[in-house]
């Protein structure tokens, strides 16, 4: 079956049907959630949550891309969870890594062949970079993170945010300001391969 | 940062970088940059934060998040059954509350309807024409013409006993009716169902917020 064969059999009640949209659109609509929350256990319960009320909700989908549909219900459940946690602030029982990875174990980032100079490198390029997303707005950080972190076109990206390309366009590159400044400040924890040269 | 590039060229250059230019606007654009070296270092720069963002690793999923039969099915049920419940108990309360504002209007509305506090009366005298079966009953004065039925008319200490035993049963309060009860608690029950009802209602709107 093709995706809207799934749809149309999921929005008559088939759960195996809509599992396997799950499945196909699990990995992204988790690390969107992460990035945006850049917490894992708020990214689960985002995910998860979103993933319910898309299936509860699919026959508001009229089509056009269930894709940009779906990354809709998790970007804004994201946000509802991030005030969530603002309202009700958790300490961890833990403390918290310096690096600002809420995961103590980096070995989910290791690529085989891959000396642990290397991993520690892209351990602290991915904290840099996280901090850095979390600084901005959310208009912002939504932009980068579905153009620039996750490849996305303008086009799903306007239809995510229901937004005019426009916006879309004039928002990515404030971001994308915004993060150079950001990441500037990071410029010793950088390995030298992934320093932004020139002065901003 | 890009404090000596105005907005709207920093703008061009990020969205040159995407290819989300048209094709007059990128000419423009290159000539600009050819010209401008600063703006040159900028689109580098940029070009290195974009390569930079798409080099960071994607998170290994932590568990899959495909929906069990509980997830689909039992949440949605339990917020339906709620919801009906809620629903459920408003109607009740609210046509409850009709019924007893009806059934005080029409006991206290019309004076001819006796009220719970004259309601003993009204069903004594209800009961008066019992009585009167027992004088009709009774022969005519003087005009008993056979000695054998007036004797059986007459009265024997044993009858009056009998008679003084059944007439504490007329004189006894009526059972309290339904309609009586409800007159006299009326305002108990309005001010109950009424809270009830606005409970319910509450409680609805908590959980569909939620």
């Amino acid at each position: 079956m093709n995706e809207e064969q799934l749809i149309l059999a999921a929005q008559s009640g088939d759960l195996d049907a809509f599992n396997r949209l799950v499945i196909t659109y699990q990995g992204l609509a988790y690390n969107v959630a992460y990035r945006l929350l850049g917490d894992d256990a708020g990214a689960q319960d985002a995910t998860q949550e979103a993933f319910i009320s898309a299936y509860r909700n699919l026959r508001s989908y009229k089509g056009g891309s269930f894709k940009a549909w779906l990354l809709r219900i998790v970007t804004n459940g994201s946000y509802d969870e991030l005030r969530r946690q603002k309202r009700r602030p958790q300490t961890p029982l833990e403390p918290e890594p310096l690096d600002g990875e809420d995961a103590p174990d980096p070995s989910w980032m290791a690529d085989p062949g891959e000396s642990p100079e290397e991993l520690a490198e892209r351990v602290e390029l991915n904290a840099a970079i996280q901090r850095c997303l979390n600084q901005l707005e959310e208009e912002f950080r939504t932009a980068v993170v579905l153009i620039d972190v996750q490849g996305m076109e303008y086009g799903e990206v306007a239809e995510i945010v229901k937004r005019p390309l426009g916006t879309v366009k004039s928002r990515l590159a404030r971001a994308r300001s915004r993060m150079q400044e950001c990441l500037q400040g990071f410029a010793e924890l950088l390995p030298d391969k992934f320093r932004l040269t020139g002065n901003p | 940062m890009n404090a000596s590039i105005a907005p709207r060229d920093f703008e061009l250059l990020s969205a040159h970088l995407d290819g989300q230019l048209a094709p007059a606007d990128t000419q423009a654009l290159l000539a600009l940059l050819g010209a401008e070296p600063h703006l040159h270092e900028a689109l580098q720069r940029l070009t290195q934060l974009r390569s930079l963002l798409r080099r960071g690793p994607q998170r290994r999923l932590p568990r899959s998040f495909m929906l069990t039969p509980q997830q689909a099915g039992q949440r949605q049920r339990s917020g339906v059954a709620a919801w009906s419940g809620f629903n459920f108990a408003s109607a009740i309360a609210a046509l409850t509350l009709i019924f007893v504002l009806a059934t005080d209007f029409t006991v206290n509305g019309l004076p001819a309807i006796p009220t719970a506090r004259s309601a003993e009366p009204v069903l004594m005298m209800a009961e008066a024409p019992q009585a009167e079966s027992y004088a009709t009953d009774s022969p005519p004065s003087g005009g008993a013409a056979n000695p054998a039925d007036s004797a059986l008319f007459e009265s024997t200490p044993a009858d009056e006993t009998s008679l003084a035993d059944e007439m504490p049963t007329l004189k006894e309060p009526p059972a309290p009716t339904l309609t009586a009860w409800v007159a006299y608690n009326a305002p108990v029950l309005e001010a109950l169902l009424a809270s009830l009802a606005v409970i319910a209602g509450l409680l609805a709107w908590h959980h569909r917020r939620r």
